[in-house]
């Protein structure tokens, strides 16, 4: 008889006391998170991320020092299976000045393109795309500077080595199918001013 | 030190919040209309801040910890970091928060002292009971078992009080026998009977001492409000069992509470005026609502009304809450 009359009576004690328990769980739940969310909202959105755009198209070195207002360092030595003038001129003005300039081999591929940031920053101040695939990475010195080889493959699984090295207010990236040897050659015939 | 104390006040009100929350939403879900069992479940909101902090760390040797605090439910670091000078919305909260409660004890406590009547000559001398109100008291006092003194004061305020700690005595004031017939009067005895028996002056002064410890608290002093109102009905169904007349205490309630409320244009001795009307309204509407819930508990007879395992309730809505208490941190 008590045990019947306790079991009828449990679900009215149990159901509210658990419905109970879960919104303050869930409650407290919102209390902790809302001062992270308050403080998101208080700051406003992230600051845009520099990006390495290169929307401007020159149609000449010279126009895009002019447009840039920057002297744009060229390589002494020009191996001779690439072609001259470079196939394209781009670059940016904001947030850094960017001149990237594209050199075609011979045979019409891609072969040798040069991107000059121009920051007097110690880091890159862009992120600048890396080969698809680094196989190796090395130390080296450009011109007693410090600088970074990479030797790896594209998206198509052909060579592409890059070389990332800073010369004064100048932080230089040389991306090639080249091989190593004749990218650091060309490397130490730039001397930016 | 400084920082400690806040961190603690902060965790205090943190619980007392969290206790009041859920325990009077368990007392609305289960319908709890038994005064004595509503003031245990909120003394669980005052003795919660002052013995979790104790109590955890024994339980757990991690709780607080930063490795705790990323699972627990509320972690209040993130309200109020330990390094204050990291802005977050916590820190010009907490000045609001002691500053808002500081006017409430102000609104709650203070204004009773300042508005409280006082002879100007000490208290007044006690004065005979006439014969027929003595002889139907004491028949009052044998049937419920005690023999506390029974003293009349001369005071034109109709008012009916218990003092004293070891020996309590029941003071009652001329003002009272003119409101009042003999058969109220004998209801709102048989309340005080039940203040002495109850030793309900040991737990005023402990409430009392807590209410000070507890200042900055706002919570916490809306609790003490709500387990000294819960002790007055836990008397009157005490009272309506003793005298046997409900009706009586009922009527003499609301007797007293007409003979002693004032216009709220008198305002607060000490106050600006318009705010000292404006508090002394809101004081005037709650003490209405007060004494128009307990004269309806009267009247329906819910004032005596069981709750089906009391025992098993209290330790259901006690464990949770220490449960969810726990994990906050």
């Amino acid at each position: 008889m008590a045990a019947g009359r306790f079991l009828r009576e449990l679900p009215g004690i149990l159901l509210p006391l658990l419905l109970t328990v879960a919104a303050a769980v869930l409650l407290l739940r919102i209390l902790n998170a809302l001062p992270e969310q308050l403080a998101r909202v208080l700051a406003g959105p992230p600051p845009a991320q520099p990006v390495l755009s290169e929307k401007l198209e020159f149609h000449s070195i010279e126009e895009a020092e002019r447009e840039l207002g920057v002297r744009i360092a060229l390589p002494a030595y020009f191996p001779s299976s690439l072609v001259w003038p470079p196939a394209s001129v781009r670059g940016q003005k904001e947030p850094v000045k960017v001149v990237a300039l594209m050199f075609l081999a011979a045979d019409g591929r891609q072969a040798l393109q040069l991107r000059e940031l121009f920051a007097a920053t110690e880091e890159f101040p862009l992120p600048v795309p890396e080969p698809a695939y680094t196989l190796e990475s090395k130390q080296l010195e450009v011109n007693g500077g410090a600088a970074r080889l990479l030797l790896g493959r594209a998206q198509d699984g052909s060579e592409l080595n890059q070389l990332r090295w800073r010369a004064g207010e100048v932080h230089l990236v040389a991306t090639t199918i080249l091989p190593p040897g004749e990218l650091i050659r060309i490397a130490e015939s730039i001397h930016p001013r | 030190m400084v920082a400690s104390f806040l961190e603690y006040a902060s965790l205090a009100v943190a619980y007392s919040l969290l206790a009041a929350a859920v325990l009077e939403t368990l007392l609305r879900l289960w319908r709890i209309r038994e005064p004595s069992l509503a003031l245990e479940l909120r003394l669980l909101v005052l003795a919660l801040p002052p013995l979790a902090p104790i109590i955890f760390p024994l339980i757990s040797p991690d709780w607080g910890s930063e490795q705790f605090r990323r699972w627990a439910l509320l972690d209040l670091h993130h309200w109020l970091p330990a390094d204050p000078s990291r802005p977050t919305p916590g820190w010009p909260l907490l000045p609001a928060l002691l500053g808002g409660t500081l006017l409430l004890f102000i609104g709650l406590e203070a204004s009773g002292y300042l508005r409280r009547q006082r002879p100007a000559h000490g208290a007044p001398a006690p004065i005979p009971l006439p014969p027929e109100i003595a002889s139907r008291l004491k028949g009052l006092a044998c049937r419920a078992g005690c023999s506390f003194p029974i003293l009349l004061v001369d005071h034109p305020r109709p008012s009916a009080c218990t003092v004293g700690l070891l020996r309590p005595t029941i003071l009652l004031t001329t003002g009272l026998l003119r409101v009042l017939d003999p058969e109220e009067l004998e209801a709102v005895v048989a309340h005080e009977i039940a203040h002495g028996r109850r030793r309900d002056n040991w737990l005023g002064w402990l409430l009392l001492a807590l209410r000070l410890a507890s200042l900055y608290n706002p919570v916490a002093l809306f609790a003490f409000h709500q387990i000294g109102q819960d002790m007055e009905r836990i008397c009157d169904a005490e009272a309506a069992r003793l005298s046997g007349s409900h009706l009586a205490l009922a009527s003499a309630l609301l007797k007293v509470h007409a003979a002693t409320r004032r216009p709220a244009r008198h305002g607060i001795p000490g106050w600006p005026g318009r705010l000292g009307r404006k508090a002394m309204a809101l004081e005037d509407r709650a003490r209405d609502a007060l004494v128009e819930d307990r004269a309806r508990r009267l009247l329906d007879g819910s004032s005596h009304a069981g709750t089906s395992y009391p025992a098993l309730r209290l330790a259901l809505a006690a464990g949770a809450v220490v449960g969810l208490a726990y994990m906050v941190a």
